[in-house]
């Protein structure tokens, strides 16, 4: 595993670890306890994204999607054909450009779509978030109220057992 | 202390014996040469120590993966090559540092001779004095610094490491809040496709 010498902060160190972690398939979990490091995450699933990624989460917190890196990625994302699925849970999405970007795009049709849980759906009040990445990466959130999560950047088990989960509710949103 | 010690040999035969360009004092300087290589290797063996006690110190817990002789996983591995990479900069730049001040030392011996015709060898004999210390000084500044570079390598590695769960235990957990939800939460159902209209 290659990591650089030359970089400053503690985050820029952080995102060159989990990145050689997505470009080797290293398996092992991944701590993430601030905003900085799940916006790390983010923008890495949407960077090294090939088919789809999928976020279930509370509000599209500011603190973490307003860092513009995230929407540059998911912009070539996009563009290279990577399906966003996106469902909140019953609160409107927090203001960012990214959140913005992402409902006009669900808007125009393209492969984004942003759905919410109903008020007093049993979704809207499920205690854990988490985002995935392809049938491979996974970033889970046992407890929405605090910013600590656990994630794998090569672990198809649990992603596609995430996966199928979001699809139920999914399922359960559009019902 | 080697360079000193061949400066001081030189010194002693211009301002003693100036008159007397005697072999003993070839001696004293290859004396003083052997003692500056060995000198050298000293000070390599302790920009090691330091760098690696630095660490030590900081992060007891990567000082298993620093001792063994041998990495024996893959985070030990990349643990060791951090700091290894560390170490071997500072070593590099110490050695860039030694040529520079090697150059200004012999620059002030070459002067101390000179100036022995000017009656100025003191001043010789200060610049001497200062430049070793200096050197020593900005070497240790650069280890530190660098270890410090390393410790937070070894933060952000600790950080994306600190997951004292099992990938097993994560699953379970996972496979546990869903069915767990799953139990309390109606089954969701497709909503039926709505009739086509006719025209």
């Amino acid at each position: 595993m290659n990591t650089s010498t030359t970089c400053k902060t503690e985050s820029e160190l952080y995102e060159n670890l989990v990145r050689a972690m997505i470009k080797t398939g290293d398996d092992k979990p991944v701590s993430n306890g601030k905003p900085e490091h799940a916006a790390i995450i983010y923008k890495l699933f949407f960077e090294f994204a090939v088919s789809k990624v999928l976020i279930f989460c509370k509000e599209l917190n500011s603190s973490v999607f307003g860092d513009d890196r995230i929407l540059m990625m998911a912009e070539k994302a996009l563009e290279r054909g990577v399906t966003i699925r996106v469902i909140t849970q019953g609160l409107q999405p927090q203001p960012s450009n990214f959140t913005k970007w992402l409902l006009e795009k669900a808007k125009s049709g393209s492969c984004v779509s942003v759905k919410t849980c109903k008020v007093g759906s049993p979704y809207a009040s499920l205690p854990m978030n988490f985002a995935l990445m392809d049938e491979k990466a996974y970033r889970y959130e046992a407890n929405n109220d605090h910013v600590k999560a656990v994630a794998c950047m090569n672990n198809p088990r649990i992603t596609t057992e995430l996966a199928n989960f979001f699809d139920t509710i999914n399922t359960a949103v559009a019902a | 202390m080697g360079i000193s010690a061949c400066y001081h040999a030189c010194a002693d035969y211009c301002i003693g014996h100036h008159a007397d360009f005697g072999g003993p004092h070839f001696v004293e300087m290859t004396i003083g040469f052997n003692m500056a290589i060995k000198g050298v290797a000293v000070f390599r063996e302790w920009i090691s120590s330091l760098s690696a006690n630095t660490i030590r110190r900081s992060y007891p817990q990567f000082a298993s993966a620093l001792d063994a002789p041998a990495p024996r996983n893959e985070d030990e591995k990349i643990i060791k090559e951090m700091i290894q990479r560390a170490i071997d900069s500072v070593h590099d730049t110490s050695k860039r540092l030694f040529r520079i001040f090697s150059v200004a030392s012999w620059t002030c011996v070459l002067w101390g001779i000179l100036a022995l015709y000017c009656e100025f060898r003191h001043c010789s004999n200060l610049l001497l004095l200062l430049v070793w210390p200096v050197y020593v000084c900005i070497v240790w500044a650069i280890a530190k610094r660098r270890c410090k570079k390393v410790s937070e390598q070894l933060t952000a590695w600790n950080v994306v490491r600190s997951v004292t769960q099992t990938t097993e235990q994560i699953s379970e957990s996972i496979a546990k809040d869903i069915s767990e939800f799953k139990k309390t939460a109606p089954i969701p159902t497709a909503p039926p496709n709505p009739p086509k209209k006719r025209n």
